[in-house]
């Protein structure tokens, strides 16, 4: 008798269970065949249930309510802004920021003007002139960036055959006057001469994925 | 018919005969008629004393004029008319404004409808008037509580031109006994409407809700809009011009500033043109990491879209710490390219550089931590009866009106059109990946917003299913014809050399033809048409940008909203001017 | 442990993980969420007039988290050509004016010279 008394309650049970599994279960059925998922605003249907949940709802204002209250929470957890001369943001080795000549560990510059970076420019920024040195060596006698022309895409680096002309990873370089971003090659060198530290080991650090 | 009988100072009588259509002399009472054409105006006393009592309240002749409105014309009347003709009440009838002055002795011909009254007795709730034809009414008298009301005074008056009769200056009422009026020419080409315009409102450039350059000129009637007009060409910089004379690898960061909130998917859909020009196919890992980066930026784009359509619609907060992810995201970027927003990512043959290790931790890290920011948002905005009343109904496209006006994107899906690139023509690794495509059901702004909400959830799925399903390998095509060498590579082989240097000033040569590549950018279909001509630069780019489209179906979809739900609109059509402008 | 005071609206406690030639202090605390856990406290000659680009090359780097390896105790290796660090100059009479690197392609004629 037990038994059949649990059969029945499970049979009574059963659609409950049915119906709770399908709610739960019928829009990934619906998703896997057609990949479409209905999210639209449900159509009223003005049940009693529907009914009495708006009204409770628009009577307590349950729904402004805790909205509020996750606002509120909000305010309670820690500021996520920094406070930034004193507490800086992440950056990656792989920063595009302002460039830099480089030079060999002995000091001697990089860059032989083979001008790859000026024909790869979008904006064309880059100016370069060059003539052999002294000792034979070629070498630019003009190396212009117009950094105000610059949209910092990465293309010149890439282009770099020697690793001598980088985006390095200072962003702080903003200037008061339009002719201070007229960069040539004496401040990209210094910049280079400055940067150096950082910007070589940014480079080690990426070395794998170049 | 009726006569109308004007004294002037002199004494003389002047008789005006008045037409009045309603009143033709078949229904019109005789006697009526008879009475009036024999009435002759005694007007000097009374005028007199009338005009000593306007002096002595202070009052301006014209502000005794009257307005009597809705008269009810066409009822004869046998009431004499008692008083002068100085007073004229004008009538003020559903045609266009007339003024008649009191010189109409030359016309016979008067408009419809139009006819000169005079106010014979007023109480508190009825104002009796009679007019020039003998036609007699009450009218009511409208009370208002509005305080102390403008009267038209006489430069009021000025202004309307010559139709207007005002008291002369030198006229005076102590020694004259009647008032003496200006009496202009009047001809029938006088007789003037006054034209009524709807206000046009400038709406932008700099309007916070604009987002970005957008400026609508509506023509507004009271607070709901006819018309709404976008004027664009504020951030128009020739992109596409540009492109022409660029190199197919210079051309590439052109892209990440045309929608500069979805910057990767710029990227691939020129990448994917190039590629099918080219008939190239690309690594597996580059596919996924394409896919990967494609979502995320369908994130960042999402974030910015309904922060700043809740922002503009009034919900401050969500605004704030859903931009806190965006900062992430955009920070996914940096590590990844090296910028934050103009990556150069996403090339022609792959993807630039390999993702760095411990990239992929943190990009599931974030996985698993954004779908509570989500749901912060959705327990915010979703239910609030505010957000509600600003977006439901709000904005509504048909579906048919979405395929009509060229609609794509969310703005398609809203409609309950079930189009996904994504899903339609798989792109990349996106025929790899499981996921579901939202759509809407009633067309308005506050589907659009749920589909963006779930577009999100399923950019995550996305995403954990890319970290998941990574292929090792490569990530560019191993062609050093159309992708140059690895570094190392460059460094130790003169071929390998050659080929970069080849690569980074003449570029590479893409087979003659036209081709059309689509992805499915977050705010819709986004498509490069690239034709080549066989050289190492596109003969012409065509980008199609659906923000364009979307702006264009603007005035449309605004018809008949209130001022303020343009402002919905504008939101919920996410718009970016890099993309419209281009 | 010392509690500082700086920018004086915040108070944090953090170690001290080393100093920098210009006076620059770089504090650290894993307790605060990551960007905000390590930080700087600029010499304090300068005043407020405090700028991001004084933080020098080799602390940079870990100061915007690229490496967790302090100058301190990875001492980064400097060649002689390498220069001192230069904040930005600029709105001060040492900013960068830019000039030309070459002789001018056209020799100007000037009268007085004759020929």
């Amino acid at each position: 008798m037990a038994t059949v008394r649990l059969f029945s309650v499970g049979r009574l049970a059963s659609p409950i269970i049915r119906n709770g599994l399908q709610t739960a279960s019928a829009v990934p059925v619906i998703q896997s065949r057609s990949h479409f998922k209905q999210v639209g605003r449900p159509e009223p249907t003005w049940s009693t249930k529907e009914l009495s949940e708006l009204t409770v709802k628009t009577a307590l204002w349950t729904e402004v309510m805790s909205g509020m209250l996750v606002v509120f929470g909000q305010g309670l957890k820690e500021p996520a802004t920094i406070n930034y001369p004193f507490e800086k943001g992440p950056l990656s080795p792989r920063f595009r920021g302002e460039h830099a000549l480089r030079r060999y560990p002995s000091g001697e510059e990089r860059c032989i003007a083979c001008k790859l970076c000026e024909a790869i420019c979008p904006a064309q920024a880059i100016t370069i002139e060059a003539e052999p040195r002294a000792d034979g060596s070629r070498r630019t006698t003009r190396y212009d960036i117009d950094m105000t022309k610059c949209i910092y895409c990465g293309f010149c680096q890439e282009a770099c055959p020697v690793d001598a002309i980088v985006e390095g990873p200072n962003f702080e370089y903003s200037t008061e006057t339009r002719e201070e971003l007229l960069y040539n090659k004496e401040k990209l060198l210094s910049n280079g001469d400055r940067w150096e530290v950082e910007i070589a080991a940014n480079i080690q650090a990426d070395h794998l994925y170049r | 018919m009726g006569n109308f009988n004007v004294k002037t100072k002199e004494g003389i009588s002047n008789k005006t005969r008045l037409q009045h259509p309603q009143q033709n002399p078949k229904t019109s009472n005789a006697k009526t008629l008879q009475t009036c054409t024999e009435t002759d105006f005694k007007v000097k006393r009374n005028v007199k004393a009338q005009h000593r009592n306007i002096k002595h309240k202070g009052l301006h002749i014209n502000q005794r004029k009257q307005w009597a409105t809705g008269a009810d014309l066409g009822r004869p009347s046998s009431t004499e008319i008692a008083e002068g003709v100085v007073i004229l009440d004008y009538v003020r009838t559903t045609l266009p404004l007339f003024r008649l002055p009191r010189g109409l002795e030359e016309h016979e011909d008067i408009a419809p409808g139009v006819g000169i009254f005079k106010i014979i007795s007023k109480d508190k709730a009825n104002v009796e008037m009679i007019s020039v034809n003998g036609d007699r009414c009450v009218n009511k008298i409208q009370v208002r509580h509005a305080g102390p009301q403008w009267l038209p005074d006489e430069n009021y008056y000025r202004k309307l031109g010559d139709l207007v009769m005002l008291p002369k200056e030198t006229s005076s009422p102590s020694n004259s006994d009647a008032i003496q009026y200006e009496v202009p020419e009047i001809s029938m080409e006088n007789f003037r409407e006054e034209e009524i315009h709807n206000i046009t409102v400038n709406f932008g450039p700099q309007h916070p809700a604009a987002h970005g350059v957008l400026r609508l000129v509506m023509t507004i009637t009271g607070e709901s809009i006819k018309k709404c007009d976008p004027h664009i060409g504020l951030l128009h910089r020739g992109t596409e011009k540009l492109i022409e004379y660029k190199t197919y690898t210079q051309a590439l960061p052109y892209f990440d500033r045309l929608d500069y909130v979805s910057m990767m998917c710029n990227e691939q859909a020129y990448s994917l043109a190039v590629e099918k020009l080219l008939n190239i196919d690309i690594p597996l890992r580059a596919k996924y990491i394409r896919t990967l980066f494609g979502e995320i930026t369908r994130i960042l784009n999402h974030i910015m879209s309904v922060g700043t359509h809740a922002l503009d619609v009034g919900a401050l907060s969500p605004f704030f710490w859903i931009f806190e992810e965006r900062e992430k995201l955009m920070e996914f970027y940096e590590r990844v390219s090296g910028a934050r927003m103009h990556a150069a990512y996403v090339r022609p043959g792959g993807v630039s550089q390999d993702l760095p290790l411990g990239l992929m931790d943190d990009i599931y890290d974030f996985c698993t931590r954004f779908n509570q920011r989500i749901d912060e948002v959705d327990d915010v905005l979703s239910e609030n009866r505010i957000w509600k009343q600003r977006t439901v109904d709000v904005g509504i496209v048909s579906a048919e009106d979405a395929q009509n006006l060229g609609f794509s994107g969310v703005m398609l899906r809203g409609s309950g059109i079930k189009w996904d690139l994504r899903k339609v023509q798989p792109y990349d690794a996106y025929n790899l990946v499981d996921f579901d495509v939202p759509i809407g059901r009633h067309g308005d702004t506050y589907d659009r917003y749920l589909i963006r909400m779930e577009e999100m959830r399923q950019s995550l799925r996305i995403i954990l299913q890319c970290l998941n399903q990574m292929p090792e390998g490569e990530i560019k095509v191993d062609d050093n014809k159309i992708v140059p060498p690895s570094r190392a590579e460059m460094k130790e082989s003169m071929e390998a050399l050659i080929h970069h240097f080849k690569l980074f000033t003449e570029g590479y040569n893409v087979p003659p033809g036209a081709t059309y590549a689509a992805v499915e950018a977050p705010k819709g279909e986004f498509g490069v048409y690239l034709v080549s001509d066989g050289t190492n630069k596109p003969y012409r780019c065509k980008i199609k940008a659906p923000g364009f489209a979307h702006l264009a179906g603007l005035d449309y979809v605004s018809r008949f909203h209130m001022v303020a739900d343009v402002v919905a609109i504008i939101g919920t059509l996410d718009i970016v001017f890099g993309e419209v402008d281009r | 442990m010392k509690i500082l005071f700086y920018s004086i609206d915040e108070i944090k406690e953090g170690r001290l993980v080393g100093e920098d030639d210009y006076g620059n202090k770089y504090y650290e605390n894993n307790y605060y969420f990551f960007s905000s856990n390590r930080w700087v406290r600029y010499n304090p000659n300068v005043n407020m007039e405090y700028d991001g680009s004084q933080v020098p090359p080799e602390w940079h780097r870990w100061l915007h988290y690229i490496t967790d390896e302090p100058p301190s105790t990875h001492p980064p290796e400097l060649k002689k050509w390498m220069q001192p660090h230069k904040p930005n100059m600029s709105g001060t009479d040492k900013k960068y004016v830019p000039y030309s690197t070459t002789k001018p392609k056209v020799d100007v004629w000037q009268p007085s010279q004759g020929k």
